[in-house]
């Protein structure tokens, strides 16, 4: 399954890179561009890639998807908490963490929080929708009406 | 100003080809032109954040399109054209068209925004939030809770494609229903 083995060497020597840039645009979103949905959405592609090139059954093999669903589901309610813990400076979403020096990883206060939270659901998110639309086809063909369902 | 228009040329020549080419393989492979492309506008007008989501976007889009339409044997579309619904589409397209022309005549001028809110945003960017990134400021922090009303839409449109596409728990008519969703399988 999968593809030729050209595809498959060129994913195992390119995959690192892809996630390290991917990382590299959560993290450091504050300071120069992207932050958290282009950088899960990158984390994301990475991972199809990889069930495109090596077929699906040995990616499904690997990676739980429960894990997936819980990490998905986690990022929303991280950021709803972090969020709540707002009320100790005030309101909702406020700024709690103190700020640093700018241009510096510590800088921002907590926008590099939320910045992580949301790329790790949108990656996690992602990847579930497209294993859920590969299934997409062979449930439908399941549903062919036998002929003798016509005679009635 | 010349290059913009041109591009968007570009784009309507290409959106052309995707309506009218009997090709299955063209049509999809000219609507991932449009949102390259697209891309490419974004980072000529000065948004290079929106240019890398764009262009993510873009491509899932065209594997999973690829993926899901090239796979089937026939390849090529044969349909008759149904003229009454064009030209009535035509006409009221038309009609739109002109209607807006007259809005959009009461728009600021493009590259001369109205900035009353924005102006204090860019100024106090860097010091009110700490960011140097103006826009993740503005995104993150002055309007933090349009964040999580984005990522609130994404969760709640991705879990119900999949409870609607799950195969637990749909009828077979021949066979035993199976007893463990592939999403609990990979355990």
């Amino acid at each position: 399954m999968g593809m030729s083995l050209i595809v498959k060497k060129v994913t195992q020597l390119v995959i690192a890179l892809i996630y390290i840039f991917g990382m590299y645009i959560i993290f450091f979103g504050h300071i120069y561009h992207g932050g958290g949905f282009p950088g899960g959405l990158i984390l994301g592609c990475g991972l199809v890639l990889i069930m495109l090139a090596f077929g699906k059954n040995m990616v499904l093999e690997k990676i739980n998807l429960k894990t997936l669903r819980i990490l998905g589901i986690c990022g929303l309610f991280a950021y709803l908490i972090i969020g709540l813990l707002g009320f100790f400076k005030g309101s909702f979403l406020m700024n709690f963490i103190p700020m640093g020096r700018p241009f510096y990883l510590n800088s921002g206060g907590f926008i590099p929080l939320l910045n992580l939270v949301s790329g790790i659901q949108i990656f996690a998110l992602l990847f579930l929708a497209i294993v859920s639309l590969t299934n997409f086809g062979r449930w439908v063909e399941s549903f062919k009406i036998e002929p003798d369902e016509h005679a009635e | 100003m010349f290059v913009l228009y041109f591009l968007l040329g570009f784009i309507i020549l290409s959106a052309i080809i995707a309506i009218e080419t009997r090709n299955l393989l063209s049509s999809v492979i000219s609507v991932g032109v449009i949102g390259f492309t697209l891309g490419i506008i974004f980072l000529l007008i000065g948004a290079p954040d929106i240019a890398i989501t764009q262009m993510v976007v873009e491509i899932i889009v065209l594997v999973v399109l690829i993926r899901a339409t090239v796979s089937i044997d026939n390849t090529t579309i044969e349909e008759h054209r149904d003229t009454f619904a064009v030209g009535a589409s035509l006409v009221f397209f038309g009609l739109f068209l002109v209607f807006a022309s007259y809005a959009f005549m009461d728009l600021p001028e493009f590259g001369k925004p109205l900035m009353r809110v924005a102006r204090h945003y860019l100024s106090n960017s860097l010091a009110d939030t700490g960011a140097a990134n103006a826009v993740m400021g503005v995104l993150l922090n002055y309007r933090a809770y349009d964040a999580l009303g984005e990522l609130t839409v994404i969760f709640t449109g991705i879990l119900g494609a999949m409870v609607l596409i799950r195969e637990k728990g749909r009828k077979k008519i021949h066979e035993p229903r199976p007893t463990r969703d592939i999403l609990e399988r990979g355990e």
